[in-house]
């Protein structure tokens, strides 16, 4: 996917608190998350495929995702990931902290000018 | 003993990878070609939107290794490595390490045997030091004796008195 200068990098944690969020909801193999991530934000983000897929080893050590044998849409071997029970507590605590950081910002950006 | 189960499930975590992203980047250009572009372009544009696969799946691996340990041990063969195609080269840094290991060693064995070696006394700190320079060099002995008397007088409260005159040599008197 080429990188539109328009866009600018995610924070720290922004991906992974998606996919952890995309595989509560069902879980999936790393193509499908990146579509159904891609599909949901629409033109808003610009996420390249292959950084995936670090951020998914990374969940799957700290016990926040594991994976299993599974077939893809298309009928081929692959890897669905879901999500534990450390990962639905880690997706609450991302997410809390995120809301905090966001309302942080609003309120910054709020003031008006002089 | 997380670490030590992870060391044995790596190989398959490794697989596993490696089944995603071939299994990401077949998809990909399935759709691609269902699209209508020819095998070839799909599979160029699914490569360039997924980025270096290599590196990506090498950066994902990383995930499960220790990087100071196995880059430590990756420098180890590789020296290694290097030694063995050159055995002269291998052979001269060894016998001048070994020199040199050997030289500096034995000079510390004798700069700690004269200077750094302490008394073979205990209680050192009840020691008095007194200079024995003007000692004459044809009655050290009685020279020393002389001042030891002179000094027990002097430091009653000390536990006891070293004529001492040399490392191998010295007499406690209390």
């Amino acid at each position: 996917m080429a990188r539109n200068p328009d866009h600018r990098e995610l924070f720290s944690g922004a991906l992974e608190m998606m996919v952890l969020h995309s595989l509560r909801w069902k879980p999936m193999h790393g193509y499908a998350l990146v579509k159904h991530i891609q599909q949901v934000s629409g033109e808003l983000l610009q996420i390249q495929e292959g950084s995936l897929y670090p951020a998914l080893q990374r969940m799957l050590k700290e016990g926040w995702l594991d994976s299993k044998a599974g077939i893809s849409a298309k009928g081929r071997p692959t890897r669905i990931y879901r999500l534990t029970t450390a990962g639905r507590r880690r997706l609450e605590q991302e997410v809390s902290s995120f809301e905090k950081m966001l309302a942080g910002i609003t309120r910054v950006l709020a003031v008006a000018a002089h | 003993m997380r670490w030590v189960r992870q060391l044995f499930t790596r190989r398959r975590r490794y697989d596993d990878l490696s089944i995603s992203i071939r299994e990401h980047l077949e998809e990909k250009t399935e759709e691609l070609m269902e699209e209508g572009l020819s095998r070839e372009e799909a599979t160029r544009r699914a490569r360039k939107d997924f980025g270096n696969a290599t590196l990506i799946e090498e950066q994902s691996r990383e995930a499960w290794q220790w990087p100071a340990v196995e880059s430590i041990w990756a420098d180890v063969k590789y020296g290694l490595r290097q030694l063995r195609k050159a055995p002269g080269f291998a052979i001269a840094v060894v016998v001048t390490m070994a020199l040199g290991i050997g030289a500096n060693t034995a000079i510390f064995t004798l700069v700690h045997a004269v200077q750094m070696k302490s008394l073979p006394v205990s209680l050192t700190s009840g020691l008095q030091s007194e200079n024995a320079r003007r000692q004459t060099a044809a009655k050290p002995k009685k020279f020393a004796a002389r001042r030891g008397r002179r000094l027990r007088a002097e430091f009653r409260s000390a536990l006891a008195f070293v004529h001492y005159s040399g490392p191998s040599s010295a007499r406690l008197t209390s």
